[in-house]
Formats: C-alpha cells, sequence, structure tokens
C-alpha cells in the first residue's frame, strides 16, 4: 500500500473527475461532476510528508555512505554499488509518490477550471478532423498557407458574441504547422576526411484566430505578421505607430482609405497593445479570419486547487472572464460598427 | 597611410548617420503635416452634416434661430483651418464651436420630443456621433505623431543634426478634452 486510506481514495476521486471533465460538453454535465466532487467525504488535501522525509533520509543516507566508502578507498566496492542503486531506486519512488498526488491535483483542478471558463463564456468543442479542416481553411484564408510539410487544426470551439449594435456566431481554433528544411553539415569522418551530410530539420510553429462572417469588406487584410500570398501594400494612414506594426493591403487604394478611419487605425494600434502578431483578413466571401500568436485567449485565469477547496468552489461559481477573447471580439465588433455607419 | 583610410572611413560613417538621422527629421515632420491634415479633413466632413441638420430644425422657429447662429460660427471657424499649417488654436475653437453646438442642440431639443423620437433626427445625432470620435482619433494620431518628431529633434544626436540642419522646431501637441470625449474606444484590458 503506498498511499494512506484518505490519499487513495482521493486519487480514486481525481482520476474519476478528470475522465468525467473530459466527457462534459454542458452545463448540467459539468454541475453533476462538481456535485461530485462535494460530496467526497475525506480531505481535500494529500498527506505526503512522510514520502518526503523517506525521499530526504534515503538521499541523505545513499550520499553519505558514497561519500564516506568513496574517501575510504577512492573507490566503490561492490556492496557500496548495491547499496546506491537500492538507494537510488527507493529515492526515485519515494520522490514520484510524493509528488503524483500534487501533480494529478494540479491537472484535475486546472482541467475542471478551464471546462468550466469555456462554458462560462459560451464556447463548446468541435468535432473535426484535425488535417481535413486545415485543408478547408486554407482553402479559404490566406493565414492557413503556412508549414511546408504539414498543417493541422489541433482546437477547435464554437461560441457566440452579443455586441450592443451586432451579433455573430465565431469559431475559435488553434493552427499548428510545421516546416521542414535540409540542413548541410560538415564532419570529419574515421580516415581524418572532411566530409557532409544533409538532414531534414523540423521547426513547429503555433498560431491562434477566430473565424467569423463579417460581411462589411472583401478582400482586404491589414497585416501586422507575415501573411503568404497577401498583396503589396496599398494604403498607408496617417498614424507612425500603425504604420510600425500594420500594412494595409486592399482591392484598390480608396477602398482602404475608407475602411482605415482614424477610429479604425486607433482599434487596430490598441488591438496591437493585447495581442501579438496579428493578422486581420478578409477574404472574398466577406469572412474574417483574425488570427494572432497568443496561446492564452481562452485560458482559464485562475490557479487556484482543489485543496484549497472553499476557493475553488468559489473560482468555479463565480464567472470567469476570458479578457483577452473579449478584447479581441469586442474589437471586432468595434471595427463592424465603424465600417458600417453609412447614414 | 593607414591613418588616411581610417580618417576617410570615420568621416563616411559619420556622413551617412547625418544623412540618416536628417531624413527621419523630414520624415518624421511630414508625419505630423500629414496627420494635421487629416484632422481637418475630418473636421471638414462637418461641412457635410451642418445642410442636413438645418433641414432638420428649420420646421422649428424657436429651434432655428439659437442654432443657425452657432451652424454659422461653427462654419466660419471651420473656414478657418488650413490643412497646411499646424494651427492648434484654430483647431480648438472649431471644436469649442463644435462642442456649444451640440450643448444647443441638446438642451433645446428637450422642448421637443416629437423631434427628439424622429428618426432623421436620432440618424444624425449618430452621425455627428461618428464623425466626432473620427476626429478624437484623428487628434490621438496627430498627438501621437507630433510626440515622435519631437523626440527625433530632441534626442542627442539628433538635436545637434536639426540645430545644424533641418531647423525644425518643436510643435505643441493639441489638448482638447471635449475633443478626446468624442472618442469613445475604450480596450478591455
Amino acid at each position: 500500500m503506498l498511499y494512506y486510506k484518505n490519499n487513495k481514495a482521493l486519487i480514486s476521486l481525481l482520476k474519476n473527475i478528470k475522465r468525467q471533465v473530459s466527457l462534459s460538453r454542458s452545463r448540467q454535465e459539468l454541475d453533476a461532476v462538481i456535485s461530485e466532487l462535494k460530496c467526497f467525504s475525506g480531505s481535500y488535501q494529500f498527506n505526503t510528508k512522510a514520502y518526503w522525509i523517506i525521499f530526504t533520509v534515503v538521499l541523505l543516507a545513499t550520499g553519505l555512505l558514497s561519500y564516506w566508502d568513496w574517501s575510504q578507498r577512492q573507490h566503490f566496492q561492490q556492496s557500496t554499488w548495491i547499496i546506491i542503486a537500492a538507494g537510488g531506486a527507493l529515492t526515485l519512488l519515494s520522490g514520484i509518490t510524493a509528488y503524483y498526488p500534487h501533480h494529478i491535483m494540479s491537472k484535475v483542478s486546472h482541467a475542471l477550471l478551464q471546462r468550466d471558463g469555456l462554458l462560462d463564456n459560451n464556447l463548446t468543442p468541435v468535432t473535426f478532423n484535425r488535417k481535413a479542416i486545415a485543408r478547408h481553411f486554407q482553402q479559404r484564408f490566406s493565414e492557413f498557407h503556412r508549414g511546408n510539410y504539414s498543417r493541422e487544426i489541433h482546437e477547435l470551439f464554437k461560441g457566440s458574441y452579443q455586441g450592443d449594435e451586432y451579433s455573430f456566431d465565431y469559431h475559435y481554433y488553434h493552427f499548428h504547422y510545421v516546416d521542414e528544411r535540409i540542413v548541410t553539415e560538415t564532419y570529419t569522418d574515421g580516415n581524418g576526411r572532411v566530409r557532409t551530410r544533409t538532414r531534414r530539420e523540423y521547426d513547429h510553429y503555433d498560431r491562434y484566430g477566430l473565424i467569423l462572417p463579417f460581411g462589411l469588406l472583401r478582400n482586404f487584410a491589414v497585416i501586422g505578421f507575415s501573411l503568404p500570398g497577401a498583396g503589396k501594400a496599398t494604403y498607408k494612414p496617417a498614424s507612425n505607430r500603425f504604420n510600425k506594426v500594420f500594412k494595409v493591403v486592399a482591392a484598390s487604394e480608396i477602398e482602404a482609405a475608407k475602411a482605415m478611419k482614424p477610429t479604425v487605425v486607433v482599434a487596430f494600434e490598441e488591438l496591437s497593445n493585447v495581442l501579438s502578431k496579428v493578422n486581420f483578413e478578409v477574404n472574398d466571401a466577406a469572412d474574417l479570419c483574425l488570427s494572432f500568436a497568443d496561446k492564452d485567449l481562452i485560458a482559464t485565469p485562475n490557479k487556484v486547487k482543489i485543496s484549497e477547496f472553499e476557493a475553488f468552489i468559489e473560482a468555479l461559481e463565480g464567472e470567469q472572464e476570458f479578457e483577452k477573447l473579449k478584447a479581441a471580439l469586442s474589437h471586432v465588433h468595434y471595427v463592424m460598427t465603424k465600417l458600417d455607419s453609412n447614414f | 597611410m593607414t591613418g588616411i583610410w581610417v580618417a576617410i572611413g570615420i568621416a563616411v560613417v559619420l556622413m551617412i548617420v547625418i544623412i540618416a538621422i536628417y531624413n527621419a527629421i523630414i520624415n518624421r515632420a511630414n508625419a505630423v503635416e500629414r496627420a494635421w491634415a487629416n484632422v481637418i479633413t475630418q473636421e471638414r466632413q462637418k461641412n457635410k452634416i451642418i445642410p442636413h441638420l438645418e433641414d432638420v430644425v428649420k420646421d422649428y422657429k424657436e429651434f432655428e434661430q439659437g442654432t443657425l447662429t452657432k451652424v454659422t460660427e461653427l462654419r466660419s471657424a471651420l473656414q478657418g483651418l488650413d490643412s497646411g499649417k499646424v494651427d492648434t488654436a484654430k483647431l480648438e475653437q472649431a471644436e469649442a464651436k463644435t462642442g456649444e453646438l451640440l450643448k444647443s442642440l441638446n438642451v433645446t431639443v428637450e422642448n421637443y420630443p416629437e423631434l427628439k423620437a424622429s428618426e432623421t433626427y436620432q440618424k444624425l445625432m449618430r452621425e455627428i456621433t461618428d464623425q466626432q470620435e473620427n476626429i478624437g482619433a484623428a487628434i490621438r494620431i496627430f498627438n501621437q505623431n507630433v510626440e515622435d518628431f519631437n523626440n527625433g529633434i530632441e534626442v542627442f544626436p539628433n538635436s545637434l543634426v536639426n540645430a545644424m540642419l533641418n531647423r525644425k522646431e518643436k510643435i505643441k501637441t493639441f489638448s482638447d478634452s471635449q475633443a478626446e470625449e468624442g472618442f469613445e474606444y475604450k480596450p478591455n484590458i
């Protein structure tokens, strides 16, 4: 029996919760999981003191014995090797045993808070084929023309936004792409001759973004990060700050000037303070892909764990806000209102 | 011989640095002028809105008298703006006249509930608000460019190059709380 009774029951509960969280799709399902967590009769704190003591004592004892033996003989006896091996194994085992409960506690706490945050922000996971959906997006937006080796969508959520003037449905995605490159290197062989060889290296990249029907522009882009296949900039607004970060590509200079009103320019300046490497691409079907490098748009801001039970439940019962997601969506809404002001 | 080449090398590098600084100052000055022209363009958009305003209030006699005086004053202030010359005092005047007109409109319209509720008036007010927001944003861009320009002529060694070659003077930023209030975009974080 590696664990005490309470530790064992708590680990079993956490494993069960973890499985159920991954299956939950609705608020009701998540509430049922939270109820099960609340019903646990034992302590929500692990007692791993004994394992840490064993870990420390065995580590010190093995170290001291090894040091003493080495200082006496300048080499280890066979029996010392056996003690070092046994001590090492016991140290490793006690270390893992002490660490594992805290690891699973963190993982399950995060999973619960993350799922709750997604539901609080009306985000529901979408079932999809990683490569097929990437190909589909690639046909619609230049943003997905990246990665000469592979392209995949790793996460896809559906959400809806209710603004003062506009409401729209959107998809949040996590795009992963890989570039393959051939590296040539020189080396000296066994005969002392200098030779060259080539090998393939793979660079992995991630981009994130929102896709939604925009409707107010077509073939228009504000580019803050290289956009494959985008044409040359057609228009430069008056703002130095904007021009340092973005370039504007549109069908004509007049169209770009019409869209880039001062309010829109300043809104993009503000957006670049919130998100990094931003691209705002509207395709010929008037759909928008707002892409960026930030991976924390839909990450729960809470770090509290189940072991701090009351604070944890309070965090679950409160409304979690994904501030960056909110900023990105309100930016899109703001630009919509500014572009639609044809009185 | 080496010493001469070193001296020539230093002189060439120095010359390149001076040319780069000189050009950067010119670029920043042009950016300020462009941002200023943008502010004036936005201000002059009001000339397109004023006739609609006159149309809306023409049937309301009491309304008309007070408002038309303010409209005339605003028109005159807008005419005084020159897109080729940065003059923040005149811009301030035009913004003050706009503020007075809007204040007068808001007070007087209370006596005409049917006008206040009419779609035409609401649409007009939305247009005015939108225009004021664009002016506020254009002023913000102008102020940012002015800040860039002022930094560009004040930091060392740019200050030396400016004193010897460009001879540009520091530009005052435009400060008007009413105009800034007109621009409502607030980021969420």
